[in-house]
């Protein structure tokens, strides 16, 4: 397995996790490690167990053998509970926001999980961080665009103040521009607030352009991991290993 | 005439009543609680033997029905539909399910108390008073004022405060509500204690006005998820609309056709506004996708 963490301490890493559904193996045999305030992009064919990996990483999957270590600390079982806890937030495939709620409702009920004094600043500082929010307040987030959609996610996930945030195909459905904007908004959220960002994404080219390293997943197993240096010159190379 | 207008207002309120909590289970736990007139005809039997066997006063007889109809709809929650969620039931499975729990509860009052009727009205029938020419007791007063009381508390819950905007996240999403660190499994077990005991409310408060029947729950049951379906799902307001376009329409009807027709009527009323609006009147926009 490639190292990618030139002797760093990573903010979480995994080491020789197994882990699928119930009795059921999907990921086998995943070293990864996630530093902090960095991109790392997680590709490969559908089915390949990205959504697992997030998923494993976050406690809504069961874990059969390997470790998880968080602050160089084992992570016994993750629990989605203990994971908030411990600043990471999961960003789930297609459904990040409730669409029946408002806008102010998401945010605020996200922000539940937050001592009360805490609530409004924060709420305050996604607005400001996620404008197009605020212009749309009061409306259901079902009547939000597919970008802005996108966004309130981000910003949902950005009330907790996380340390790690798992995104699950950001992409998914937007237009082209739309997509950059979206993967450059959490690039800018890595760098801007130190936060280090996990990216599944299909978009393979857009998704290496904002990330600092890489992971290739195949039939549950990386089949290949860089550093952001080689990336560029790699690009090729990986479209070919999908 | 009137008395037929008000007649049908009453018999709506009831289904009203039970369609609010049908319906708050359907957004949330989203399956067709078929066991929901389970609570109803529970209820209504306890406060019978409270009030007229133990001697307790209708109040807190119709009280002790109400908490015995919650603590039902929590033993049908923690034993039967949690651990078919967990096993990932359909939703025909989990409708299966519950129609299986409706009859064993209406066979087991049937064996308790027999399929004769019993008499839970304490005093002789009141003559009722004289309102725009119809004749209304007080019962029946109380059943259209709780109805009104319980739609509009029910949606000030739901709408104003911070736990009806988990049970809102949670019947839009059990996935993402996890994903936020909300328990899926705690709120449907609230909102099963809450809706019950709407549901038995409405029994009770139907056993004053006329007398018990094992069966009454699986009328209401047909009748309050007519009033959901015709009102919209899920919808506060959808089910006051549809519990009252039901009874009326079922009273104006009988007015004119043979009584046999009762039940007829009111599908057919289910299947003309199923044609205008497949959703419903008022449907909610919340806890209706997947
Ligand atoms: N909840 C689940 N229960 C059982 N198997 C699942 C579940 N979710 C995904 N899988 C299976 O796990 C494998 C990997 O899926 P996933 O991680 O979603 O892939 P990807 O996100 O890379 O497209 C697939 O074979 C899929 O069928
Ligand atoms: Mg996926």
């Amino acid at each position: 397995m490639t190292d990618v963490s030139d002797g760093r301490i990573p903010l979480l890493r995994t080491e020789a996790l197994w882990s699928g559904y119930g009795t059921r193996g999907v990921l086998a045999d995943v070293s990864i490690a996630i530093h902090k305030g960095e991109v790392v992009a997680v590709v490969g064919h559908n089915g390949a167990g990205k959504s697992t990996l997030l998923k494993s990483l976050f406690g809504l999957a069961t874990i059969h053998s390997g470790r998880i270590v968080l602050d160089g600390m084992l992570v016994a079982k993750p629990t989605p509970l203990n994971s908030l806890k411990a600043g990471i937030v999961y960003l789930p495939q297609r459904k990040q926001v409730f669409p029946e709620l408002s806008i102010k409702e998401n945010l605020a009920l996200v922000a539940q999980r937050l001592p009360k004094h805490d609530r409004s600043d924060r709420m305050n500082h996604v607005a400001t961080i996620f404008p197009v929010l605020r212009q749309r307040w009061n409306q259901e987030a079902g009547s939000l665009s597919g970008g802005e959609r996108q966004m309130l996610g981000l910003g949902l996930a950005m009330i907790m103040s996380p340390r790690l945030l798992l995104l699950d195909e950001p992409s998914l459905g937007l237009a082209p521009d739309l997509v950059v904007r979206v993967l450059e908004k959490a690039r800018d959220l890595a760098q801007g607030y130190g936060v280090a960002v996990v990216v599944v994404e299909h978009k393979v080219k857009k998704v290496l352009a904002i990330a600092d390293c890489a992971y290739v997943l195949r039939n549950g197993r990386v089949t290949f991991g860089s550093r952001a240096s080689d990336l560029m010159d790699e690009a090729t190379l990986l479209t070919a290993y999908l | 005439m009137m008395q037929v207008i008000a007649n049908g207002i009453v018999a709506g309120a009831g289904y009203a009543l039970f369609a609010l909590g049908f319906g708050l289970v359907h957004s949330t736990g989203r399956f067709f609680h078929m066991a929901h007139g389970g609570s109803y005809v529970v209820g209504a039997y306890l406060t019978y033997v409270l009030v007229s066997k133990v001697g307790l006063s209708s109040l807190v007889g119709g009280c002790g029905g109400v908490l015995g109809g919650a603590v039902l709809g929590a033993m049908m929650e923690i034993a039967v539909f949690r651990p078919l969620r967990r096993r990932n039931a359909s939703r025909e499975g989990m409708f299966l399910a519950a129609l299986g729990l409706m009859v064993c509860i209406q066979n087991g009052v049937s064996l308790v108390f027999g399929d004769q009727p019993v008499v839970l009205r304490t005093a002789s029938v009141e003559p009722g008073m004289l309102f725009l020419g119809a004749r209304i007791t007080n019962v029946q007063v109380c059943i259209v004022a709780t109805c009104i009381a319980a739609a509009a508390s029910a949606w000030i819950g739901l709408q104003k405060t911070n736990l009806g905007m988990r049970i809102r996240a949670v019947a839009s999403s059990h996935e993402l509500a996890t994903v936020y660190g909300l328990r899926p499994e705690a709120i449907l077990l609230l909102v099963m204690v809450c809706a019950s005991a709407l549901g038995s409310l409405a029994g009770i408060l139907s056993g004053f006005d006329t007398d018990l029947t094992p069966s009454m729950g699986f009328y209401a049951q047909l009748m309050g998820v007519a009033a959901s379906i015709v009102g919209g799902i899920g919808s506060v307001r959808g089910s006051l609309l549809g519990g009252f376009m039901v009874g009326l329409v079922q009273h104006l009807g009988v007015w004119k056709l043979p009584t046999q027709w009762q039940e007829a009527i009111v599908f057919a009323l289910v299947a003309v506004c199923l044609c205008i609006r497949a959703r419903g009147f008022l449907r909610t926009n919340w806890g209706t996708k997947d």
